[in-house]
């Protein structure tokens, strides 16, 4: 049994990207996405399973608290209050003045200043953002912070003191890392580690009620080494094969036709 | 010589650590551009050794370190170990491979050696304005170009993007090799072990065909679409993109790509496969790809032989219609 006065405070990191499916644009300046009605924003997918995660650990530690915090412009609103109907306790918008790229050095500094005097026993991100793909703002974090790190989890297990986690870490097919990380530190969360639930419909009437607290995080960012965005170019370029046209059908026929051709059929 | 581009190859104890040679290539191409020299360092379990053999057949000069096996994974510790061995030495950029434990690491350096730091680069550039770092974002819809914000720039090498053989243009000779002692300041954390997969699923290496189905599939149910077009072959297996196996869909053991399989069939048929660069990864090897996804736009039509822009849950019915019909033949 787990002593009764251990409880943990947990710090999940949400990143809010745009719905990928959909029709996407530059901006003016050719630098990110053009924002617009036509581009839906939600939650990056890997966060969801950093709240999932998250959860089920409240779930075996009664007492303890999750946080979720998001730095962007105002529309980051929508997907913090989604991690409320998710199963956050307290959410903080660090807001920005951009709605364009902002970088990793950028991002972790902020939430390693917000995270630093509020004593997380574990920060826990994504293993990757959707949109930009860089997967280095949790590493970013935890070296700012002076705190150990897992990347790419796909197990958890926390001592029963409260002290330390053994975790297992995706490096590919054909094996896992087994670690053990004193507390506190922080974990990147892989994909397929849980299956992130729908909102209740209690947390959903929750995240209606609550309020979110906006974060100003003071201190000199000038001294910041960010790269510089000289751009996005659309992909991609050129289509490498043939592409088929004409009707359904044609299209079938068509590729029926190389398939014989190459004797695949 | 002015070492001004500084390899790190981290053998983490993953995949086959192929990934020296690629590191070496974008080096060079690195280099043609800054007009400094190249040198590299290799951590690993055996760091030293490995150092001694990439300086003979890279000839350029460089420095290992033995990282003992429970510090293997302290990327903590290892960042703060190898800003302790730059410290005399000029670097402005870091190369590290962008696989998992490389961006883990390649964070903690940036932030240790208060560089900038860009990820997964694919190309590289000269421009005006400098020297432009390429990387595809969102799935491959875009390319972004970025350039170093500071003198010094930690990068993450996309593999597969740069040629492993070959050397440095111009190098004769051979390079020294200077082994450092690991000294761990950071801890935290230990190594446990490695779990090694016990799959025995071998479907995907044995098949001809693979028609493989990404989450635009929408639903489990759809997945008999894509059973009935593998009907169509004498020798077809079905594979699923990451989140199709996170969904159940499929087993983990029909996964492709970065962290699932290395397919290597006559054909690959991805239906409502984005064509995301972990996947992408995992196809390198199929002599023919096709693939229909309703999104024009989508990158995997950068890799597709054959392009059908088109809803699956329309285009495969029909397919498997007119091959049942005989419609052609
Ligand atoms: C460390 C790491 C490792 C990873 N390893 C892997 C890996 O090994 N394998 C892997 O696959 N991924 C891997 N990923 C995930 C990868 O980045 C992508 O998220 C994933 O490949 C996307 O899968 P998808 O293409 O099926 O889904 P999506 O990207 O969501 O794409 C779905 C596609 O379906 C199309 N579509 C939707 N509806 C239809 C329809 N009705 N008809 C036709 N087309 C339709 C859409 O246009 C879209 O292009 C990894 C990620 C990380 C961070
Ligand atoms: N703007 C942001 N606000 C909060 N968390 C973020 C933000 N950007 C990135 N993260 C976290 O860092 C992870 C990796 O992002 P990245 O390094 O950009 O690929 C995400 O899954 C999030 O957990």
């Amino acid at each position: 049994m787990r002593a009764c006065c251990v409880t943990m405070k947990i710090l999940v990191c949400i990143k809010q990207v745009p719905d990928l499916d959909a029709h996407l644009e530059r901006n003016e300046s050719l630098t990110w996405i053009r924002e617009g009605a036509s581009v839906g924003y939600r939650m990056n997918r890997y966060d969801e399973f950093a709240i999932e995660e998250a959860v089920r650990i409240r779930e075996r530690i009664s007492g303890t608290v999750i946080d979720a915090v998001s730095v962007g412009p105002g529309r980051v609103l929508s997907a913090l209050k989604r991690s409320l109907e998710k199963g956050v306790d307290e959410v903080f918008h660090i807001p920005v003045d951009t709605a364009g790229h902002i970088s990793a050095a950028t991002v972790s500094w902020l939430i390693a200043e917000f995270a630093r005097s509020r004593s997380y026993d574990l920060i826990v991100c994504g293993v990757m953002a959707e949109d930009d793909m860089q997967g280095i703002v949790g590493p970013m974090i935890a070296a700012r912070l002076g705190i150990p790190s897992a990347v790419s989890i796909l197990f958890e297990e926390l001592n029963e003191t409260g002290t330390a986690v053994t975790v297992e870490c995706e490096v590919d097919a054909e094996s896992r890392n087994r670690l053990i990380l004193d507390l506190p530190c922080l974990l990147t969360v892989q994909t397929g580690i849980n299956r992130p639930r729908y909102p209740s419909l209690s947390n959903v009437m929750r995240a209606k009620a609550k309020g979110i607290a906006v974060i100003d995080v003071s201190g000199d960012m000038t001294g910041l080494r960010t790269e510089i965005n000289y751009g996005l170019a659309a992909l991609p370029d050129a289509k490498k094969g043939i592409v088929l046209n004409g009707s359904r059908e044609e299209k079938a026929d068509a590729l029926l036709k190389i398939l014989h051709e190459r004797s695949l059929l | 010589m002015n070492n001004d581009i500084m390899i790190i190859h981290y053998s983490h104890g993953g995949e086959a650590p192929s990934s020296l040679g690629e590191l070496v290539n974008f080096a060079a191409a690195l280099a043609s551009h800054t007009g400094g020299g190249v040198a590299a360092l290799l951590v690993g379990t055996d760091g030293c050794v490995q150092a001694s053999e990439a300086a003979r057949t890279f000839r350029i000069n460089t420095h290992g370190v033995d990282v003992p096996v429970s510090s293997l994974h302290d990327t903590q510790a290892i960042a703060g170990c190898v800003r302790d061995i730059l410290a005399g030495i000029g670097v402005r950029y870091l190369c590290v491979t962008h696989d998992v434990p490389g961006s883990h690491l390649a964070g903690g350096l940036a932030v240790y050696l208060d560089a900038c730091c860009i990820t997964a680069v694919e190309r590289i550039s000269g421009s005006a304005a400098g020297i432009a770092f390429e990387r595809t974002i969102m799935n491959g819809k875009f390319r972004m170009s970025a350039g170093s914000g500071g003198p010094r720039t930690v990068v993450t090498v996309m593999p597969g993007s740069f040629a492993r053989g070959g050397g440095i243009a111009g190098t004769t000779g051979r390079g020294g090799a200077v082994c450092h002692q690991f000294l761990n300041t950071a801890g935290g954390i230990v190594s446990a072990g490695c779990i090694p997969a016990s799959e025995s699923d071998r479907a995907l290496d044995e098949a001809e065909v693979i028609i493989a189905a990404g989450r635009g599939i929408g639903s489990r149910e759809n997945l008999s679409l894509i059973r009935e077009t593998a009907g169509l072959f004498r020798n077809a297996a079905i594979a699923g993109s990451r989140p199709v196996c996170d969904f159940d869909w499929l087993p983990y053991s029909r996964q492709v790509g970065m962290t699932g399989r290395k397919v290597s069939p006559k054909m690959y048929f991805a239906c409502g496969i984005s064509g995301a660069q972990q996947h992408i990864a995992g196809i390198t090897g199929a002599r023919f790809i096709v693939a229909v996804n309703s999104d024009p736009k989508a990158a995997i039509f950068s890799v597709a032989d054959v392009c059908i822009v088109d809803d699956l849950r329309g285009f495969l019915p029909a397919l498997c219609e007119r091959a049942m019909t005989g419609g052609v033949g």
